[in-house]
């Protein structure tokens, strides 16, 4: 089982749970998508970065994933304010 | 060669977290089995794959920094996790529980 295979591999599953970003009922379904999707090609990177041995690929998957992190935790506290009242909470 | 078949092992346990993951993201029913797939079962694949690229490399520099990619997926990805999950509550997917705390915190707020 070589690296090209299981770069493939992960390519596929990441195109199978494309389908909930296009067909989500709800935004918060494609936030999740869009994190696994996220997950899953930071994965493919560092699978990248062992294939053609660039340590430079290590770097870059770090600063994605704390971009990523950032990201999806805006997105979710924009996206999930409308449920909250009026009122204003302490 | 028993180095070898461990690696090969670890890159297939993580090939299988991945294809669970994205056939539960598009097969299960609800929003929250959807993000309970979407955050257990994607870090165990991808912890797998970085633990097999570990056990390859050795123990260098690279290694050490796989090793700190392992540690920030395990902070952040519960984080996300229960973030998208408490927007949703937020935002009114509310199912039936047998019991609930935060309804009353979130909705009865008169």
């Amino acid at each position: 089982m070589n690296l090209e295979f299981v770069i493939i591999f992960v390519l596929f599953c990441s195109m199978i749970s494309f389908y909930r970003l296009i067909k989500g009922p709800h935004p918060l379904d494609r936030i999740a998508a869009v994190s696994a999707i996220g997950i899953m090609l930071l994965i493919v990177l560092v699978l990248l970065g062992a294939h053609f041995n660039r340590a430079l690929f290590i770097d870059v998957a770090l600063v994605y994933g704390v971009l990523l992190f950032i990201d999806v935790l805006v997105m979710a506290k924009y996206f999930g304010t409308p449920g909250r009242h009026e009122e204003e909470e302490s | 060669m028993i180095v070898d078949w461990i690696i090969r092992f670890f890159l297939f346990s993580g090939m299988v977290f991945f294809l669970t993951t994205a056939i539960a993201l598009i097969r299960f029913p609800d929003f929250y089995s959807r993000m309970h797939a979407a955050s257990k079962c994607l870090i165990g694949g991808g912890i797998s794959i970085l633990i097999a690229l570990i056990i390859q490399e050795g123990p260098s520099p690279l290694s050490f920094r796989l090793l700190l990619l392992i540690v920030f997926l395990l902070i952040t990805n519960p984080v996300v996790g229960h973030a998208l999950s408490r927007a949703s509550y937020h935002y009114g997917h509310v199912i039936k529980m047998t019991r609930d705390d935060l309804h009353e915190r979130v909705f009865d707020n008169d």
